[in-house]
């Protein structure tokens, strides 16, 4: 079966002055179709630089990406634009909610990028409010909601796009224990009905929600891990 | 709803949720669209409103030119030209003549002097002007005795019969003689030209006299023409020259040497203010900028704190123009909201203008804001729009989306936009500097030529004009009568030290006319130019003139004496006496007048200008005057006498009225208006920009403190004192500012050279002006750095480590 996401050979190296980093180097990795797949390791490790370069927020300096069987390097701006707002779903760990904004009109943001109909964003707006739990906040601004309700509405409308993908930076790391609980039932729950899921968190308590786990040590892969067995590649 | 009507109510939302930002960018938008469009407005009023005809490219004015004298030897046509002229030209659709005069009108209330326009009956329909009541005038009108018709200004229908509807028909009495009204002219309407602020009350046909008819040398005849299709101002102008020499051989005495130039609209205004005018301009347009570069640096501001949204909104897929459109919305909201501040910014400044502007023109200048001035205010704010509102947009578009996620409003982006800032301010400032230094040139030039010499003593000094209705004073005798009894009852009033009359008053844009000088006959019967004056024997104690040689005119003066101007003097006879000497003002053969007196030159224009010769006649010789301005030297306050001379004035002569009545002060203030309210307003838009580059300053250097709160707290835990911090921000704000300064100098340095020719008194690089503006830009900008470095110096180091 081909997978929804296949990297192969990716390398990011940030040039500042005359010092290179080499924030990845020779990342693999395959993430199959409804897969809920884990990406831990310390902080620096380059967890958070692989899902930038997995949401198409960032280009790997060197290495193949391709994404729904279609390749995502040398694409033009507008055509990335295109691809996150359609393919991928984002949920951050500041939650990245827009404050002048209600939770509704936050959630339907990416329709309106893509120039849905006025009546079609509600219904998919509202529906997936309903999902998370936050409908009854839809006219609320994020200010007046707790974290745990506001990473709710970030599920919701990184949701919202019907995307092939939700990528989950650290979704739990602003929430106390039992809101960062909550908001993982509720990225398995998303899981069992079929959503793919990669998520990067260094809380190893989350890490088994993930079918797979993969570690990043110094930019590089040192291991992969099932759930209940452990795989060195 | 469409993408844009979200971007719109949200971007409204946005304004409205953020207030000060909100009230800040707008009153700055407001402040300087509104002074560009009251600056236009008074420069629409002064100068563009001499263009409100039909195709005024096509319009053009006709001079007869002695070319050996210059921009000087430039002459309205005589009547005799203009018919002459008029009949061989080919060029022209139609040609015609004013002639500007003052008369007294009655038949309407009070007795008045007032301005009336006598012009051919080709006139109106030449500027394509047509008349709101009624109609203009007829070819048959135009000729010596016709019936007598009169056509009403819009100003003049208003005050002399209060703008009533059924004036057509009604009859006025002007100078004596019954006219008929035939048209009124709407409100819009103005007279060729350029800086004459007011409209004649009326106008009658030029109808050229027998006696105008002879003389080829008054040129009274000021010639507008219409050029056909397909004519140019260059054949026009070969055959205005074709048709002078040929006059010239036909009439040698007058033309010889006489060529002919034509000028278009637009050169006419640019020779009469056009330096003024484009300082004017680029004055408006520093302003402009400086309000824009705050306002940019505000969005940039804003946009830093967005850093986060925006990437947000990036992962969310919008595409970098839909962040562009969304950000622009926002400017133009700004601008929007800019334009509606400043059209009430921009009224506000225009009612207060009049206060600018010497007593007696101020109830003549009205500004509103018209269509015209609605489209500059309007299309000021587009521009404004473009100008601060696509940098940030495109700035903030182009974030990284990750880095930006990352490190949010602190990162590199963050670093990048306070650069831009820091250039933004040195700008700013740069600009700022350079208005100031403009203006204070300017300003110090105005006042240096305030204290020039003007050969006479304006204060205590008291005038009037007068003009005696022709009728009651049909022959020589009975109208020097009439005023050598004004001048025996002037010079008895309480307070009247000394009273005499004149023709023609210094700082009064009296013509000039030709002279010869015996034995020194110029070739092809050129003449020297001066200026005439007929004035009583008082006129120098009057006025305060120093007679430095011989004696003033006495009432058995024959007529063959005059009075010469020091000026003129040294200009003929250099080293020699020229007490005896003679001169001509009828042509070379006489009759020839002996110099019997040398008085000190008096300034007809303002300093800078040359002086020009004057010549003075006795009064009493000068046959039948019929205009006259009388001079009185008070004690006191000159108003104070004025109340004692309307009341002499109606006992001599009920039907005659009093124009001008102006101190002496108030006379100085009449002349050259325009070049001085330009002074005036570069002054205060300079103080506008010295506000605005303080509010900038402040702006920026409160986005860096906060940007650098924890610096400054880690700084403090490191054991930093208050006046380190102090010092830390004050250098890196003065550091901006002295950047700013130097090329502001430098600028100023540039423009001063290129204003040197309107500079009377002061240099380009006049050390003065330079120390004054950058100290004043100094203290300004030190003032708007204390409060961010004070607020700086107090932030407590625990909260601003936390604050991460």
């Amino acid at each position: 079966m081909t997978p929804l996401i296949h990297l192969e050979s990716i390398k990011k190296v940030f040039t500042t002055d005359e010092i290179e980093t080499h924030a990845l180097a020779d990342i693999h990795l395959d993430i199959k179709e409804g897969e809920f797949l884990s990406i831990a390791g310390p902080s620096g490790c380059g967890k958070s630089t692989l899902l930038s370069i997995l949401g198409l927020l960032d280009t790997p300096t060197d290495g193949t990406y391709i994404l729904n069987k279609k390749p995502a390097s040398g694409l033009k701006l507008s055509e990335r634009a295109r691809i996150r707002n359609r393919e991928i779903g984002f949920i951050f760990q500041s939650f990245n909610l827009i404050g002048d904004l209600t939770v509704f009109e936050n959630v339907e943001l990416p329709l309106v990028y893509r120039g849905m109909s006025v009546g079609e964003r509600r219904a998919r707006a509202m529906g997936v409010l309903e999902e998370v739990g936050m409908s009854h906040r839809a006219k609320h601004l994020p200010s007046q909601l707790s974290g745990g309700q506001q990473q709710r509405v970030a599920v919701a409308r990184a949701l919202a796009g019907r995307p092939s993908v939700l990528l989950a930076d650290e979704p739990t790391g602003n929430l106390d224990s039992t809101n960062g609980e909550a908001v993982m039932d509720l990225l398995k729950d998303l899981h069992q009905r079929g959503s793919t899921i990669c998520m990067v968190t260094h809380d190893t308590r989350f890490t088994a929600f993930a079918e797979r786990t993969v570690h990043l040590f110094d930019g590089r892969i040192v291991s992969e891990e099932e759930a209940a067995k452990n795989h060195v590649p | 709803m469409s993408t844009f009507l979200i971007d719109l109510t949200r971007a409204f939302r946005r304004l409205l949720q953020r207030p000060s930002f909100t009230v800040a960018a707008v009153l700055t938008l407001a402040l300087g669209i509104g002074a560009n469009t009251a600056a236009f407005s008074l420069m629409d009023r002064l100068l563009l409103s001499s263009f409100p005809f039909r195709e005024p490219e096509r319009i053009v004015t006709l001079y007869e030119w002695d070319a050996t004298k210059g921009q000087d030897g430039r002459f309205n046509l005589s009547a005799p030209n203009f018919q002459d002229i008029r009949q061989a030209s080919t060029q022209y659709e139609s040609m015609t003549a004013i002639n500007r005069t003052m008369a007294n009108l009655s038949g309407s209330g009070e007795p008045a002097q007032v301005e009336v326009a006598r012009v051919s009956a080709s006139f109106f329909p030449m500027l394509g002007a047509k008349p709101l009541l009624g109609r203009g005038f007829t070819e048959a009108e135009d000729q010596t005795g016709a019936p007598r018709v009169a056509v009403l200004s819009y100003p003049g229908w208003q005050r002399s019969f209060g703008g009533d509807p059924g004036v057509i028909g009604k009859t006025l009495i002007l100078n004596g003689e019954s006219h008929q009204i035939v048209g009124v002219l709407g409100p819009d309407f103005r007279v060729p030209f350029a800086f004459n602020i007011d409209n004649p009350t009326l106008f009658r046909p030029i109808a050229f006299s027998a006696g105008e008819l002879q003389f080829r040398n008054r040129h009274n005849a000021r010639t507008f023409a219409r050029l056909k299709p397909g004519a140019s101002r260059a054949s026009a102008e070969t055959e205005l020259k074709g048709i002078l020499a040929h006059l010239a051989s036909q009439y040698p005495n007058d033309q010889q040497g006489r060529t002919g130039r034509i000028t278009s609209m637009v050169d006419e205004v640019s020779d009469m203010m056009g330096a003024q005018m484009y300082m004017l301009q680029g004055v408006v347009l520093f302003v402009m900028l400086i309000a824009c570069v705050n306002v940019a640096s505000l969005m940039l501001a804003n946009g830093l704190g967005r850093q986060r949204e925006m990437a947000t909104r990036v992962a969310l897929g919008a595409a970098r123009s839909q962040l562009m459109t969304q950000l622009l919305t926002e400017s133009a909201l700004l601008g929007l909201f800019g334009f509606l501040g400043a059209l009430i910014i921009g009224k506000t400044l225009m009612a207060g203008f009049p206060a600018l502007l010497p007593a007696n023109y101020a109830d003549i200048i009205t500004l509103g804001m018209n269509g015209r001035a609605l489209g500059v205010c309007f299309a000021s704010s587009i521009l404004a729009v473009l100008v601060f509102g696509l940098l940030p947009a495109w700035k903030v578009s182009r974030i990284d989306p990750a880095a930006a996620l990352k490190t949010g409003a602190k990162g590199s982006a963050g670093r990048e936009h306070h650069r831009l800032r820091r250039v933004l301010v040195v700008f700013e400032v740069a600009l700022a500097s350079c208005l100031l230094i403009t203006a204070g040139l300017l300003l110090r030039s105005l006042a240096k030529g305030n204290q020039a010499p003007l050969g006479f003593e304006p204060r205590p000094l008291q005038t009037a004009a007068f003009r005696l209705v022709a009728t009651q004073y049909p022959t020589p005798e009975s109208a020097q009568a009439f005023m050598e009894q004004v001048t025996q009852k002037l010079g008895t009033l309480p307070g009247v030290k000394a009273a005499a009359l004149t023709t023609n008053l210094p700082q009064s844009m009296g013509g000039n006319i030709g002279y010869d000088v015996e034995g020194q006959l110029l070739p092809n019967k050129n003449q020297h130019m001066a200026i005439p004056r007929w004035i009583t024997p008082g006129y120098f104690s009057a006025m305060g003139i120093r007679l430095l040689q011989g004696r003033a005119f006495t009432r058995l003066d024959p007529d063959s004496v005059c009075i010469v101007s020091d000026n003129l003097a040294q200009k003929h006879w250099p080293g020699q006496d020229p007490l005896g000497k003679r001169l001509s003002l009828e042509g070379p053969n006489g009759p020839w007048l002996a110099v019997v007196g040398l008085a000190g030159w008096t300034r007809q224009y303002a300093p800078g200008r040359p002086v020009d010769p004057e010549i003075y006649v006795p009064f009493h010789t000068g046959g039948r005057i019929q205009f006259a301005y009388l001079t009185l030297r008070v004690d006191g306050q000159p108003q104070a006498v004025v109340p004692a001379l309307r009341r002499a004035f109606r006992e001599l002569d009920p039907n005659l009225a009093l124009a001008n009545v102006w101190s002496g002060a108030e006379l100085l203030g009449s002349n050259e208006v325009g070049p001085k309210i330009i002074v005036k307003i570069t002054a205060g838009f300079s103080a506008l920009a010295l506000l605005l580059a303080g509010l900038g300053i402040y702006g920026v250097m409160s986005l860096l403190v906060e940007f650098r709160t924890r610096e400054i707290g880690v700084r403090m835990a490191l054991g930093a004192r208050v006046r380190d911090v102090l010092r830390l921000v004050l250098t890196d704000g003065l550091n901006m500012v002295a950047l700013g300064l130097s090329l502001g100098l430098l600028g100023g340095y540039g423009l001063g050279h290129a204003i040197a020719s309107q500079l009377y008194g002061v240099t380009p690089a006049d050390p003065a002006t330079f120390v004054i503006a950058a100290s004043s830009l100094a203290l300004v900008a030190l003032l708007s750095t204390l409060i961010p470095a004070h607020r700086a110096a107090t932030v407590n180091p625990v909260v601003a480590l936390r604050d991460e």
